[in-house]
């Protein structure tokens, strides 16, 4: 039902700014009106059934040419079917008004009127294109368009002063600085190789040996305060796995981690796990 | 004094009245010789003709550069100018190299909604092309045919944008009341559409049959 050049067609010259790049259509709104267009559907009374079918089947082949693309197409597919649904229910008996108001109203209200709204704007779109176009073919003095300084309100002009530069042109600054401090790196930092998921793995292998070890002599191989931490997190996480315990005898006392499978044990010499109750 | 040439003969001066250029080369000169488009006050201003006049032999002037000659004079944002006429466009580009940035669709979108809904936020835009609208506008926004004009006074404070005069400038348009009119059905040519209360009907009807 799709034509077959839809998933080929681009435009190159388009503008390119935008890290998702959508072949063909504007968006979902855009792909709506060229469906009803391509069928010769009546605005007034579209299809529901088979212009979903025809929305999602496009949705599936963009999926296909193109990994990631916009949400907006999702979220009017989920509009249609909703509005696909709302027609094949049946009328409710309710003695409620509001119910009945809302039953009479056609579900497809809503979405016909998005629809033309959208369709205003692309004739407005194209008319400015147009003007632009014919505008491009008129020179001026080239003093003109240096010192272009028309007699406007006092808002605009104002606006205009602090549009002159524009947050994009502080920004585009930054940019550049940060780019020319890029290109002369001042040291070299080597990335740590002390890594939550190491830690885990060598706390497990060493507490299925000993079965019990003080937290200080989890940490008799640190060599920074980074690595302490680690080790810490690393803690944290198997308690949240339940993969290991902690008790601690008094406060400010040395904490234990012991392993989950020598929990009874520890159980039996009477000391209280934090979590039961201590 | 037969050694002067006769135009400057005493009575050549003297006699004859000082000769008045007309309004229409008046106004002809300060709009040729001004740096900016040139606007009707400021003609009637320096004129000293009152602003009806100056707008009338604008219009004649106007008509007189229109049937000969390469300029024609025209009413942009701000005022009056000179430009080229349209059939010099590929001569006259190619003695300057002036690149003018091409917009995609989307910002033409973009730029079409806030022309004739402004103030607008980004989320009205969003909500009206059914798409995200961020990478356009911003576009728009460092091209400068727009601009953040005031905040909205709602949840968030999204600023509100507004096209600026080189917005009008670049599109020919003397003001934002020379926007085209927008005819509601014209972008829909060829969908066919019958009338709404019609189609209700009808599809009433099929639900009581349903019942």
């Amino acid at each position: 039902m799709i034509p077959a050049t839809l998933e080929t067609a681009k435009e190159p010259e388009r503008f390119t700014g935008h890290a998702i790049r959508l072949p063909v259509f504007e968006g979902p709104l855009d792909l709506l009106l060229y469906l009803i267009r391509a069928h010769k559907y009546d605005i007034f009374d579209i299809p529901i059934r088979h212009i979903t079918g025809q929305f999602v089947e496009y949705l599936t082949l963009m999926r296909e040419v193109e990994a990631d693309y916009a949400g907006d197409f999702l979220v009017t597919a989920a509009t249609l079917m909703q509005i696909k649904a709302r027609m094949l229910l049946p009328k409710t008996q309710s003695q409620s008004e509001e119910v009945m108001a809302q039953d009479e109203a056609d579900p497809r209200a809503e979405l016909v009127e998005r629809l033309l709204e959208y369709g205003r704007i692309r004739v407005a779109a194209e008319e400015l294109r147009q003007k632009r176009e014919a505008r491009d073919d008129l020179f001026a003095r080239p003093l003109e368009a240096a010192k272009f300084q028309p007699d406007f309100d006092a808002e605009l002009s104002q606006a205009l002063l602090l549009a002159e530069v524009s947050s994009f042109d502080l920004l585009s600054a930054l940019r550049r600085v940060l780019h020319r401090m890029e290109e002369r790196p001042v040291a070299l930092v080597r990335r740590e190789a002390f890594t939550l998921p190491d830690r885990l793995r060598g706390i497990t292998v060493r507490l299925y040996h000993s079965g019990e070890l003080s937290f200080e002599a989890l940490c008799d191989d640190c060599q920074s305060r980074l690595e302490v931490v680690v080790t810490f997190l690393a803690i944290l996480e198997l308690i949240r796995r339940g993969q290991a315990r902690v008790r601690q005898l008094t406060l400010f006392d040395e904490i234990w981690l012991e392993g989950a499978r020598s929990q009874a044990s520890g159980a039996r010499n009477g000391v209280p796990a934090p979590d039961s109750g201590a | 004094m037969e050694f002067l040439p006769p135009t400057l003969a005493p009575d050549a001066w003297l006699l004859a009245p000082p000769k008045m250029p007309s309004p229409t080369d008046i106004i002809e000169a300060l709009i040729f010789a001004s740096h900016a488009p040139l606007s009707l006050e400021r003609l009637a201003a320096v004129t000293q003709m009152p602003p009806e006049s100056v707008a009338a032999e604008l219009d004649a002037l106007r008509e007189e550069k229109e049937a000969v000659g390469a300029l024609q004079l025209v009413e942009v944002a701000g005022g009056w100018q000179f430009v080229t006429k349209a059939e010099f466009a590929p001569f006259v580009r190619r003695l300057r190299d002036e690149k003018r940035a091409r917009l995609s669709r989307a910002a033409f979108e973009v730029l079409a909604i806030v022309a004739y809904r402004q103030p607008v936020t980004r989320a009205e835009i969003d909500a009206l092309r059914g798409v995200e609208s961020a990478a356009p506008l911003h576009f728009l926004l460092e091209r400068k045919l727009l601009f953040p004009a005031a905040r909205k006074d709602v949840a968030g404070r999204p600023w509100l944008y507004k096209t600026t005069p080189q917005f009008l400038d670049q599109f020919g348009l003397k003001s934002l009341e020379d926007l085209p009119e927008l005819d509601e059905f014209s972008a829909l040519e060829g969908v066919g559409g019958h009338p709404q209360t019609m189609n209700l009907f009808e599809r009433g009807e099929v639900r009581e049959d349903d019942e």
